[in-house]
């Protein structure tokens, strides 16, 4: 996972640090397995909130692909490298996840959402850090964030990895089992079915008289 | 050469920024030729941007624990066993493995074990050697529990010399390798609180027999042939088993050990019910309760809780590999 984000990240560790941090831990230095789980943390724990895009279910999920991890570690092989086994057991957590809450994937946002937090949509301002871009892009964000709810859970999920996670297309082969030109493939297909559900989310949103009409297509 | 419009490689190394100046040059040469496609991949184009952009919350503070809570309970649905963790198997244990080796194995210490039965049988009056092992059995001073080695069960007809006693089920059941203690903190009401989290998982909480029980006449014999006017076995005292069915408890020998090592109480509960034992001891105890292995907590680890839960979590999910529904025992640490 060599996105854009991790080096942002204090607990962002190069590839080759994971592997000394592995090898340390199986040598019997078990604070190291701490300390890789702090550093795959963050990365986890955005794929997850970008997949469900709900702050208690990303917590689970992100529990649960760390667990995973922790329980798999024993039996990791080394044939790929350790950030693409952990995208691989993230991205089967998430698409799993996904699956079982196929009913609730497509909740109104004006619906309250069960708990004292005000509505669906407030959560998913709540998530953000601030106000640093202005209101427009906020509003983009938004209209994009409800797109990707609407995308085929794997489209949404190539998405998040190449341009949230910046995860490198052979990394993405190598988790999906196919050939680089299939992924490339998938994500071009991806791309086109967001925009033309962003398309046409804007064009029901000026329908419907709404000033925030989203970012133009020229 | 291919109008590089047609294909979609390129376009998305353009949407990217991947292509180099000359293709891109190229490419965009093109793009002007058709302002459907170009308005298309613009916006393709800042998609992308405002994706990468999109900001996620910071990782909730409390995710680390949370994680480290839930190591604590072992999740059923291991797929692979593990070499990690220094835990013991119980020689009870089923083999799991049909490897030829093994049965080999077996065939020849049963050969050998006939042998040795044969010249035993010529050499030695039987009724010499079963009253040999009946006083070491039966021995209740100083460390005579450590030959206390078989499962002493509640019976309710006389045995005879040469009986095998069991309890019904117990006989094939497979219990934990002992991989796991459960750690509360004590209070007035924690055998109360821990009655309600067996009954809710149906489970079985008894106090553990301790040496000084062997004195007492309500407890059982061994299964070497005694003479059953003298020691026949009777049932152990209804006050151990606290709720629940005392088929499922662990055995004299494992309560002895247990009570030796400190610990009260034990739970036994089976495989398929043990996350949601776990689950329910999390929400009734909560941070006053913690699942380590038993070697751990025994040995006084210098690891840290976090390990120890993963350690413990290590050994049941590798114990619980290609396991029906074993029984698995749990003593309770009140420390």
């Amino acid at each position: 996972m060599a996105g854009r984000e991790e080096h942002q990240d204090p607990a962002w560790k190069s590839p080759q640090d994971e592997e000394a941090l592995l090898q340390a831990w199986r040598d019997g230095d078990e604070t190291a397995l701490k300390e890789l789980m702090v550093c795959f943390q963050p990365r986890v724990w955005s794929v997850c909130w970008r997949t469900v895009q709900h702050a208690e279910d990303a917590s689970d999920l992100t529990q649960d692909v760390l667990i995973k991890v922790m329980q798999g570690l024993p039996g990791f092989d080394g044939r790929s490298k350790l950030s693409t086994w952990v995208i691989r057991i993230a991205l089967n957590c998430c698409l799993s996840h996904l699956r079982k809450q196929k009913i609730r994937r497509h909740p109104s946002l004006d619906a309250p959402g069960g708990d004292d937090r005000g509505t669906r949509a407030d959560r998913l301002e709540d998530g953000e850090p601030g106000p640093v871009q202005g209101v427009q892009q906020r509003d983009q964000h938004r209209r994009l964030q409800e797109s990707m709810l609407e995308l085929d859970d794997e489209q949404r999920l190539l998405l998040l990895l190449r341009d949230a996670q910046g995860v490198e297309y052979a990394q993405l082969a190598e988790v999906y089992g196919v050939p680089i030109g299939t992924i490339k493939s998938r994500i071009f297909r991806a791309r086109s079915a967001l925009r033309a559900l962003l398309e046409s989310a804007s064009s029901a949103s000026e329908r419907g008289d709404d000033h925030s009409s989203g970012y133009d297509t020229s | 050469m291919s109008n590089p419009l047609n294909n979609e490689q390129q376009c998305l190394a353009w949407i990217e920024g991947q292509l180099d100046q000359d293709a891109c040059r190229l490419f965009e040469e093109q793009l002007e030729h058709d302002p459907d496609l170009a308005s298309r991949l613009h916006a393709m184009r800042r998609d992308r941007e405002l994706l990468c952009s999109m900001p996620v919350p910071p990782v909730p503070s409390d995710l680390s624990e949370r994680v480290e809570r839930v190591m604590a309970r072992p999740m059923l649905t291991e797929d692979q066993p593990h070499s990690l963790g220094r835990f013991r198997l119980r020689t009870r244990q089923a083999a799991s493995h049909g490897h030829w080796r093994v049965h080999f194995r077996m065939a020849a210490m049963i050969v050998i074990c006939m042998g040795l039965v044969a010249v035993l049988y010529f050499i030695t009056p039987v009724n010499r050697v079963l009253s040999s092992l009946n006083d070491e059995n039966m021995s209740t001073n100083g460390e005579g529990v450590q030959g206390f080695v078989t499962t002493i069960a509640p019976i309710d007809a006389p045995v005879q010399a040469g009986d095998e006693l069991s309890l019904a089920g117990r006989g094939e059941v497979e219990v934990a390798p002992e991989p796991l203690a459960m750690v509360l903190r004590s209070d007035s009401d924690v055998l109360p609180r821990l009655k309600l989290l067996v009954d809710s998982v149906n489970g079985v909480l008894i106090r553990n027999a301790s040496k000084a029980d062997l004195m007492q006449d309500g407890l059982a014999a061994s299964i070497s042939g005694t003479e059953p006017s003298e020691s026949r076995p009777s049932p152990p005292s209804p006050s151990s088993v606290l709720t629940g069915d005392i088929a499922l408890s662990p055995s004299y020998d494992d309560q002895f050990r247990y009570a030796g090592a400190g610990s009260i109480y034990t739970v036994s509960v089976p495989l398929s019910r043990l996350d949601e034992l776990l689950a329910v001891l999390d929400d009734s105890f909560g941070g006053e309760s913690v699942v380590l292995l038993l070697e751990d907590h025994l040995s006084q680890t210098q690891h840290d809780d976090w390990v120890q839960t993963l350690r413990a979590r290590e050994a049941v999910s590798t114990w619980t590999a290609d396991r029906n529904d074993p029984i698995v025992i749990l003593p309770v640490f009140l420390p």
